[in-house]
């Protein structure tokens, strides 16, 4: 049952979205966000819907994937929507006004603008982790973060926790089942009772497991020890990042529809 | 021939105040030999196998590497590189999300240039026969696929000598006869040093000589012929013999006069043939 749970979804693929340096989409990633929040007009917006969905297009992951991704994010979405409404007001009279509860047009647009950023800004970083594999996405932050290193911030060891993490995940998944099992099988209740007693049967679970652990992490140490592993340094890799000339292409056709995008900031005038 | 790893009057204990775990254990395992460690539980086998590639290192005595005593520092990265462990567990030994990236750890912890470690790891995955499932995520893979991925990791390091403490224990027939086979092939057509631990005696039926151990203390080293001809000694120290054996003994029992060396299965069959034959 928990076998299902698939974490970081990744689709590998062939497409320029995908072969595109880690490095580069990140910070790519990281821009997109920041022109999303400077987009303060509808023609801003429309711009960069448009150019999520051609490099959506060109990734050649499937729209309906979307759907996946923002539907979790319903309710937080409707949870903004709701207090701002109520909330924000502005100069002129309220559109409706309905005893206590007074709409502004502010308050609509805001909505509107915020729903398109939130939406958007899902759709542009699930991106990223839909075509780019963990390991790829760690050894680009590993990179990115490699200044860091000056002032003494562990950037390899933060790499090798998350890199030991992910390859983890599924074995401590299966390892919960089997406890989960063992448990049953002796008479635990796990998915009746009140919460409480929901989270009372949790503790049987968590505690083997949390020591099955502790001694798979002392194995694994030893293993790696056993591998000459020596931390970060003089350390080499099987695959290096490499920028190739494609890459810097489509990073500035990228950087010019941003630049597009922002832009129209100065011919447009703020809706909000 | 020389020594690959010799043990010289080696005390250990886990702490000042715990049992010593090995008692003036004397050893040496000689370059290109296929030696088998057999013992009951607890009897210190797993400690033993951490001395050889200074995991642990004596309180009293020595343990060399060809000529690098493992108390020395300096060369610990050497020593690792000279021997490499496979451990029980297959999932406690894999780093990466890939096979080839997991086979690769150890090449890029000594810092060996992209285009060699390429070479290297698929000749290692190769060798271990696995390079069908390099881009496959391990936790994907069967038992006995993750632990020859762990021998892959352990032989693209070009080592000397391969230590492996009960690779088979957690794997079905078919796993085991996998991984087995690939470690005499590494023996046989490589020329690496093996020591095995484990507690199958056809395992240690294939070996060129085992090493007997109780209590932290080696009792007796021989060829598995020697060894296990003498059956009554052997199942004493709570250990079984290989079925061979133990067929020719039990009829023994019964008062017939068969040889307990015949430890191979053809060896055991053709006595057993010609025995009825008169
Ligand atoms: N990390 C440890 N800390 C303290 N004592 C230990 C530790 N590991 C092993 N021992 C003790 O040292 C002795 C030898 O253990 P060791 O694991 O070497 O046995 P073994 O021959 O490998 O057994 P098995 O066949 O079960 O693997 C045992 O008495 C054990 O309790
Ligand atoms: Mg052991």
């Amino acid at each position: 049952m928990l076998k299902d749970i698939t974490i970081g979804q990744h689709f590998p693929g062939n497409s320029p979205v995908h072969n595109l340096d880690p490095r580069l989409k990140i910070v790519l990633t990281v821009a997109f966000v920041f022109v999303l929040f400077l987009s303060t007009n509808f023609v801003g917006l429309a711009l960069a819907a448009a150019v999520t969905l051609l490099i959506y297009k060109v990734s050649g992951i499937p729209l309906k994937m979307l759907k996946k991704s923002i539907k979790p994010l319903l309710p937080l979405i409707l949870f903004t929507v709701i207090l701002n409404l109520f909330f924000i007001k502005g100069p002129g009279d309220p559109l409706i006004s309905l005893g206590f509860i007074k709409i502004y047009k502010e308050a609509i647009l805001f909505i509107i603008v915020m729903i398109c950023r939130i939406i958007f800004l899902i759709c542009g970083t699930s991106l990223l982790t839909y075509t780019t594999s963990p390991i790829m996405l760690t050894d680009g932050l590993e990179s990115l973060m490699k200044p860091l290193n000056k002032i003494h911030f562990p950037v390899h060891e933060m790499a090798m926790m998350i890199t030991i993490a992910l390859r983890f995940i599924p074995t401590l998944i299966e390892e919960t089942d089997k406890i989960m099992n063992a448990q049953k099988s002796r008479g635990a209740m796990l998915d009746s009772g009140s919460f409480a007693d929901r989270i009372k049967a949790l503790v049987p679970i968590l505690i083997p497991l949390f020591i099955s652990s502790l001694r798979r992490a002392e194995e694994l140490a030893t293993a790696m020890e056993c591998r000459c592993y020596h931390g970060g340094e003089g350390r080499t890799r099987l695959k290096q990042l490499k920028i190739t000339g494609t890459d810097i292409t489509n990073t500035v056709i990228v950087a010019v529809m941003f630049a597009i995008i922002l832009s129209t900031r100065m011919f447009f005038p703020r809706v909000i | 021939m020389s020594n690959m790893i010799k043990v010289d009057n080696l005390w250990f204990r886990y702490s000042r105040d715990s049992e010593w775990a090995l008692q003036g254990i004397n050893l040496e395992v000689k370059k290109g030999e296929f030696l088998c460690v057999l013992g009951s539980n607890g009897c210190g086998k797993s400690t033993l196998a951490k001395h050889f590639n200074s995991i642990l290192v004596p309180e009293k005595g020595d343990v060399w590497v060809e000529d690098i005593n493992t108390k020395d520092d300096d060369r610990l990265l050497d020593i690792r590189q000279k021997v490499g462990m496979v451990f029980q567990n297959p999932d406690n030994q894999i780093v990466a999300t890939v096979v080839e990236e997991d086979v690769a750890f150890a090449l890029e912890n000594m810092g060996v240039p992209t285009r060699e470690i390429r070479v290297r790891i698929d000749e290692a995955m190769e060798a271990a026969g696995i390079l069908k499932y390099k881009d496959r995520a391990p936790h994907n893979l069967s038992g006995g696929q993750k632990q020859r991925v762990a021998i892959a990791g352990i032989i693209a390091m070009r080592p000397d000598c391969i230590v492996l403490d009960e690779p088979t224990a957690m794997l079905d027939p078919n796993g085991r006869a996998k991984v087995i086979k690939t470690i005499k092939q590494l023996n046989r057509d490589y020329g690496i040093t093996v020591v095995l631990i484990t507690h199958y005696m056809d395992e240690a039926a294939q070996a060129d000589r085992v090493v007997v151990m109780s209590k932290g203390k080696i009792e007796k080293i021989g060829t598995p012929r020697e060894i296990f001809s003498q059956v009554a000694w052997v199942k004493s120290l709570a250990l079984d013999v290989p079925q061979t054996s133990d067929l020719a003994y039990q009829l023994n029992q019964h008062g017939y006069n068969l040889s307990t060396e015949a430890i191979s299965i053809e060896e055991c069959a053709a006595q057993l043939y010609k025995f009825l034959e008169e």
